[in-house]
């Protein structure tokens, strides 16, 4: 599609938006996971606590992880709408490219970056969906809001 | 105690004299009781230093085939308390492959510019599908038991406080690698014997001062910590530490907890401690008992002083050779010998400057 239907305001917003809610739950979803691993040892964390902790990592994991979901989501939503324009599907595809897209991002910085997992979070494999399914409800976010939108944008 | 060094002129003037050059990824020096000094070099190497030369044929009679073949290859090395009487010196090395390995110990009899009788001693468990967090550094105690330091393997940082295996501890052995019957866990159902403490990330220096053990451990985002060990003890990692993971998420919301020995001194931001040592030598005299901590990441030493009412003061050292620093030890002259990091590393002498 050109390059200015795409750069229409109501895209970049819906597109910022899906960044935005996957951004906050995978980082709400990586604290739990952590503070589970905690509590696994035998050390209890108070709710007033674990409220603290997660608003700690709002603020401070969410500088890795807001990259991570803006990379992802703008490699991967284009290719979900190019997709959705031939076979519909809209939702399916976007939330596909947001939970697959995760996937491989975690596979391919594990893989390149000096540490063996960037991400505590995603060494389990429910800790990965869990993260994953995030990013999903951020592709579903996009597909809604741009429900009305034409250009090939909506199915 | 938190503490962030000042950057200013250091305390002491000194002269830095290159000894060699060209080492490949050298990890430690240690030296024996006759003044020289061995180095250990990443590919499977020993190399010898006599009269401040050092010796252009690595130590013959080590196995081929010890090491896994990137780095990490001999690390540490500690030479016996009874060196006079039975020659002998440990080394702790990766052992394994890439997808399974953790840190063995081995000893051997050193004679002239060989060593005999290898001997494998101890292997840490479980083996780890990662290299990093590995530990691997040595110490004699003052009773002739042999500190290691394990890493918690970084996938795994949990292990740290599971008393059923070696990840995230220090572990205490006898000359022929097993548990003193006086550790800490002996006899206790669901523990390992050979721990001493646990609660540990990756501690890359010890040293021991009037018999009790200190160790310089790597935190994540800052968090890094100079603790001084005690039998038993547990030291929290991870659920308590005063960094963050390099992600800057939360490990744990905990920075103490009861039970759980704090460090006496926290570095954050993080200095990146590979090695420790303690200064008791005369050339130095202001430096007189005080921790000397070599950086990778921060290219410079840290200077630590613990004042007699636990107050820490500290100061920055040899940034001017911007180099990251592996190791340092403290030469039977006095002089403060440092170990350059990576390919290419230099060894360095470090003397007080001419007056």
């Amino acid at each position: 599609m050109p390059l200015k239907s795409v750069f229409r305001p109501p895209i970049v917003g819906a597109f910022l938006a899906a960044a935005a809610v996957a951004t906050v739950l995978a980082t709400v979803v990586q604290t739990q996971f952590n503070l589970a691993q905690i509590t696994a040892m035998g050390v209890d964390v108070p709710v007033a606590l674990r409220l603290r902790t997660t608003g700690q990592d709002l603020l401070g994991f969410s500088r890795t992880m807001a990259p991570i979901a803006l990379c992802i989501l703008l490699l991967a939503l284009p290719v979900a709408t190019w997709i959705a324009r031939r076979h519909g599907h809209r939702y399916l595809w976007c939330s596909l490219a947001g939970g697959l897209g995760f996937y491989a991002a975690i596979a391919a910085v594990d893989a390149l970056a000096p540490m063996p997992t960037l991400i505590a979070a995603t060494r389990g494999s429910l800790g990965m969906l869990s993260m994953a399914l995030a990013m999903a409800v951020g592709g579903a976010v996009f597909a809604f809001a741009t429900r009305r939108l034409g250009n090939g944008v909506a199915s | 105690m938190s503490a962030t060094a000042a950057t200013a002129a250091p305390s002491t003037s000194y002269r830095v004299e290159t000894i060699a050059e060209g080492l490949d990824r050298p990890w430690s020096i240690a030296f024996l009781p006759d003044g020289r000094a061995l180095v250990s070099e990443s590919p499977g190497r020993l190399r010898l230093v006599v009269d401040g030369a050092l010796q252009p044929t690595p130590v013959a009679g080590l196995p081929s085939g010890l090491y896994l073949d990137k780095h990490d290859g001999p690390m540490d090395i500690a030479v016996d308390p009874r060196f006079n009487e039975n020659g002998f010196i440990y080394l702790s090395h990766a052992y394994g492959t890439d997808a399974a390995n953790n840190i063995r110990v081995i000893r051997a009899r050193l004679t002239g510019n060989r060593v005999e009788d290898v001997r494998t001693l101890f292997e840490a468990l479980p083996l780890k599908r990662t290299r990093s967090n590995a530990g691997g550094r040595l110490a004699f105690l003052s009773d002739e038991t042999l500190l290691l330091t394990i890493g918690d393997a970084f996938i795994q940082r949990e292990q740290a406080q599971n008393p059923a295996n070696h990840l995230g501890k220090t572990l205490r052995l006898t000359r022929d690698g097993k548990a003193p019957p006086d550790n800490p866990f002996v006899g206790k159902a669901g523990t390992t014997p050979e721990i001493y403490t646990l609660g540990h990330r990756n501690a890359q220096g010890i040293t021991v001062v009037d018999g009790v053990a200190w160790i310089s451990e790597h935190g994540a985002r800052g968090g890094d910590e100079l603790n001084r060990l005690k039998s038993g003890a547990n030291y929290g990692w991870p659920l308590v530490t005063q960094g963050v993971d390099y992600t800057w998420a939360r490990v744990s919301p905990f920075t103490g907890l009861p039970g759980m020995e704090p460090p006496v001194v926290n570095w954050t931001p993080s200095i990146a401690p590979a090695g420790l040592m303690h200064y008791t030598g005369t050339m130095f005299p202001a430096w007189r008992g005080d921790f000397l901590v070599p950086m990778l990441a921060g290219k410079r030493v840290q200077r630590v002083r613990i004042g007699a009412d636990g107050a820490v003061s500290q100061e920055v050292l040899f940034a001017d050779l911007d180099a990251r620093i592996r190791d340092m030890r403290q030469a039977p002259d006095g002089a403060l010998w440092l170990l350059t990091a990576g390919r290419g590393a230099r060894l360095l002498r470090v003397v007080p400057a001419a007056p």
